[in-house]
């Protein structure tokens, strides 16, 4: 598919349905009704009242999300937003260090499920949920021990270059994928936990793929510890196509003009869902619950595409309606409950290692 | 009196083993810890600093694998082809630009602290945008001239890796050979050519085996870089399916759930071989005295005409600047006009909104600071241990020179996770952790070993004569430091000072762990811009870094040149040496060493 996105005139669409939203109640103010944004208000202004002027948080897409923390900024004008985009163990081993330390920088984590997961178990992230979780969001996306909510999603599925792989070309199934005529696929390890472990996680659980197909595919897979530096290739074309490619990174490429699109058959593309959380002992800890709050408003939620190229998960929010359709994805292979999700991984790595070499 | 003269000598000897044990305990606790702490890591089930349980798991893990001695047998192969062929052109370029007259030479330090001073992952990335197999702009202009379809470049191959990292890596050795060759003393090659010789066995048997402890000490460095590099092996090496050791130890720390830091250290361990086996083989080389080439006495300095054979070099210098420098910056800068990498339509957009982002201008301050205070600190670290080294027992000599390189054995990111365990660990010092100086402290012992090898090499060609003549003179050990050795390696000390600023300027891993997200320096800007999918405006942050480096440069430069001009006014009236080439009086040799611009 192809789509077409011109970011100011989204940003102006979406503010406006943020401002006046014709669906649910709760998207009928910024923060979701009058209650909640007199408690986001209230938070702000305990957050001022302790000299907390910015809220640093952690995670891979918090550099890209720059536009939204400036819309932050805006709501909250004297608080701002600082970013740090390390994920996965990177984070985690920074995070251990700033506690073992006392030199706390973080405060809050807004990362995939695996990183909440580890880092409510090890006991770094503190138990928090801001006053409108409940109203904003859907049970699954609440984590049962309230550690973490699951504030956004993205979609996983293949970029390609348009030009050195046309449509008539691509793939149309997971099982297509094992064809030779596609040998050279670049994927990062599947065993990272980037986006490969958190696809395949979720194909595996739903039973789309297994341990023979791991096998078939090998032989067709460049493994490359990292995909980031060969986003290039695909806008050059000197890589046709890479599978299991989140879509935020193809929507930015298109915003950027390059001819590249993205395979979102359902049941060959998956959702991913990521969240926030509260580390323990944060040095802006109301900073950070507001942060965390304001995430989940009809505001931020209703920006999360225009402005961050993510999907959002709040009630009566919406995303720019030419994207793929997240509702069909879903379907197709539903998402991993979060009391099931450290099962789920645990089966991914265990096939893998019998499989995947 | 004898009784005083006892205890003052007593109170002498106590001091000076007091002394030599601090000096071993503060070089342990720089640069042997936190590689210590990782390394106990391989016996431990848990990261270091957790609670864990005892286990030689890990080792039998690695080193029972066929895909440790696959990448091992690749970074052997990378290590030696790339620091050979570096340390080759490195050397030829250095003579070139000191000892020759031909075209085109004055270019040519410039343009290798620019080939040096462009970080590796950008250097790794326009190159395997120019040599795209497909779209590269190279195969492109091949196919235009031949009017045909080939594509003869190929960036992802090993011929690809092993050019573009020689390339990068010559800018390197020619900046710590240029100090060495500099200060050679050329009556031994006069003596030579008088005795008959021509020129080019006058090189081989005279220059280059003169010039050996320096270029061992670039091809130990070389060697060990070669050993750790990552940037460049994981962007081409990735797509032609070549793994090196250092691709593996990064895939163990950054790509495992959780960090699977035994697996990295142990991979780590051949590099510690490597290092041994290097080292065991400089000291039996390099023995003392051998190599002095500054001494007390007169020498000259001055160039050679190499006839027919100039226009030669100076096609040399124009194509190495071509290739190395102008190609992959003109992609640079391409890029940082354009929208995306590879769309070519040309955009200010990626400079808005980098300007425009208020760390940029606090990222640039950090750079600076953290570059010029750990370039001088680790300079005058590697000067002093290298003074105290050669006038103390051999074992000590050993200790300081083996603790100091201690730290290239693993690369950055592996050396900025120990850093920050043997720092968090520490109570008192966990402090540090998150502020400006942790990183400088981190930056301090990354540079260390080339710190030391560029002092290395300049001492060895100083004559301990020359300090012991001040010795019997009544000067202290730190006034013979100061006067006369730092003096007479003046130029390599800043030499080194600027390689190890540059290299601090652009290092990523240490300031990412060590320092905080509320206070990046412009390599964590570019980092963050690169993983969130913004190669454009990572781009754009490198070329305002690279003319910021470029500009601090031509000032120092046009600094040293004004201030040598002031120098040189007095001298000329106490009937000094006319010209270098004359026969020059100790003193007049090191006044015109400290005179010349660098």
């Amino acid at each position: 598919m192809t789509i077409r996105i011109k970011r100011r005139a989204l940003l102006g669409m979406a503010l406006a349905a943020a401002g006046g939203m014709s669906g649910t109640a709760y998207a009928q103010s910024w923060a979701g009704g009058e209650a909640h944004e007199k408690a986001l208000t209230a938070l702000y202004d305990e957050a001022v009242a302790a000299g907390e002027t910015q809220v640093v948080t952690y995670g891979a897409y918090t550099i890209s999300y720059k536009p939204l923390w400036d819309l932050f900024t805006k709501r909250f004008p004297k608080i701002a937003v600082v970013g740090n985009p390390i994920s996965a163990a990177q984070l985690l081993a920074k995070i251990q260090a700033e506690i073992t330390s006392g030199q706390r920088v973080v405060d809050v984590m807004t990362s995939g499920i695996t990183d909440q997961l580890m880092a409510s178990a090890q006991g770094h992230t503190e138990k928090y949920q801001p006053p409108n979780a409940k109203d904003a969001l859907a049970p699954e996306y609440i984590d049962p021990n309230g550690h973490f909510l699951l504030t956004f999603a993205g979609l996983v599925g293949i970029v390609h270059n348009l030009d050195r792989m046309p449509a008539k070309d691509l793939p149309r199934s997971l099982r297509d994928l094992l064809d030779p005529k596609y040998k050279g696929m670049v994927i990062d390890d599947p065993l990272s936990g980037a986006l490969t472990t958190l696809s395949w996680t979720e194909l595996l659980h739903a039973g789309k793929i297994d341990g023979a197909w791991m096998k078939a595919i090998r032989p067709n897979l460049t493994v490359v510890p990292t995909t980031a530096p060969y986003f290039a290739n695909i806008t050059t074309g000197s890589i046709a196509m890479m599978p299991f490619q989140t879509f935020n990174r193809y929507v930015r490429l298109k915003e950027s003009g390059a001819r590249v699109g993205f395979v979102d058959t359902p049941g060959l593309a998956t959702p991913v869902l990521s969240g926030m959380s509260v580390v323990k002992g944060a040095p802006h800890p109301k900073a950070a619950r507001l942060l965390m709050a304001w995430f989940i408003t009809p505001e931020a939620q209703n920006v999360l595409g225009p402005l961050g190229a993510s999907y959002p998960v709040a009630r009566g929010s919406a995303a720019p309606k030419d994207w793929p359709s997240y509702k069909d994805i879903a379907a197709a292979v539903p998402i991993t409950p979060i009391t099931e999700y450290v099962k789920a991984r645990t089966a991914l790595e265990q096939t893998l290692r019998a499989n995947f070499k | 009196m004898a009784a005083g003269a006892e205890i003052s000598w007593r109170r002498q000897a106590l001091g000076r083993r007091a002394g030599t044990l601090a000096l071993v305990l503060l070089v342990g606790f720089l640069f042997i810890w936190p590689v210590a702490m990782l390394f106990i890591g391989i016996f431990r089930s848990a990261p270091p600093g957790l609670p864990g349980e005892w286990t030689l798991n890990a080792l039998v893990r690695t080193f029972t694998s066929r895909d440790t001695y696959s990448a091992l047998g690749n970074s052997v192969i990378y290590a030696i082809a790339t620091t050979s062929l570096a340390t080759l052109l490195g050397a030829a370029f250095a003579f070139l630009a000191t000892r020759t007259t031909v075209r085109l030479r004055q270019c040519i330090t410039p343009v290798m602290l620019l080939v040096f001073a462009a970080p590796n992952l950008f250097y790794a990335i326009s190159w395997a945008l120019l040599a795209d197999p497909s779209t590269g702009l190279l195969n492109a202009a091949a196919r235009f001239v031949t009017q045909s379809q080939i594509n003869p470049f190929n960036g992802y191959s090993w011929t690809g890796l092993i050019v573009v990292q020689s390339l990068k890596l010559t800018g390197f050795c020619y900046l710590l050979l240029l100090g060495p060759f500099e200060a050679m003393n050329r009556s031994f090659e006069e003596a030579s050519l008088i005795a008959g010789a021509g020129r080019l066995r006058t090189v081989l048997l005279i220059d280059i085996p003169l010039m050996t402890p320096a270029i061992f000490g670039v091809v130990i460095v070389g060697t060990v870089f070669g050993l750790g590099a990552f940037d460049i092996p994981q962007i081409l090496g990735g797509l032609a399916g070549i793994s090196v050791l250092s691709t593996e130890i990064f895939r163990a720390v950054n790509f495992s759930v959780p960090p699977d830091y035994a697996r990295a250290s142990a991979l780590g361990l051949f590099m510690v071989f490597a290092l041994a086996l290097l080292l065991i083989i400089q000291w039996r080389v390099v023995k003392a005295g051998r190599f002095v080439t500054m001494t007390g006495k007169a020498y000259k300095q001055d160039r050679w005409d190499l006839g027919g054979w100039s226009a030669v070099g100076t096609a040399s210098i124009a194509i190495f600047t071509i290739v190395a420098l102008l190609l992959p910056i003109t992609q640079l800068v391409l890029t940082s006009f354009q929208p995306a990498i590879g769309v070519y339509k040309l955009t200010l957009k990626n400079f808005q909104a980098v300007l425009a982002d208020r760390q940029t201008v606090r990222a640039f301050q950090v750079t600076a600071e953290l570059a010029v205070l750990s370039g001088l600190l680790a300079m005058v670290l590697a000067t002093w241990f290298g003074h105290v080294g050669r006038r103390s027992p051999r074992w000590l000599e050993r200790y300081l020179d083996t603790a100091t390189l201690v730290p290239i054995v693993l690369p950055g990111v592996v050396l900025a996770v120990g850093l920050l365990w043997a720092y968090v660990s520490t109570p008192g010092l966990r402090e540090l952790y998150g502020t400006f100086w942790l990183a400088l402290i981190g930056l301090v012992v990354a540079i260390m070993p080339i710190a030391s090898r560029a002092v290395r090499g300049a001492l060895a060609q100083i004559a301990k004569d020359l300090e012991e003549a001040a010795a019997v003179s009544g000067a202290s050990s730190t006034r013979v430091l100061i006067d006369i050795v730092v003096r007479l390696m003046s130029r390599s000390f800043v030499s080194g000072w600027l390689v190890t600023a540059v290299i601090a300027a652009g290092a990523l891993d240490i300031p990412l762990m060590l320092l905080s997200p509320t206070q990046p320096s412009v390599a964590i800007l570019v980092y963050s811009h690169l993983i969130s999918g913004i190669p454009t405006e990572a781009a754009t942050l490198l070329v305002l870094l690279l003319l910021a480096i470029i500009a601090i440069a031509l000032l120092f430069a046009g600094a040293n040149a004004v201030m040598g001009i002031v120098r040189r006014r007095p001298v000329d009236h106490m009937a000094a040496p006319a010209s270098r080439t004359d026969n020059q009086p100790a003193g007049g040799m090191v006044r015109a060493q400290l005179e010349r611009p660098v």
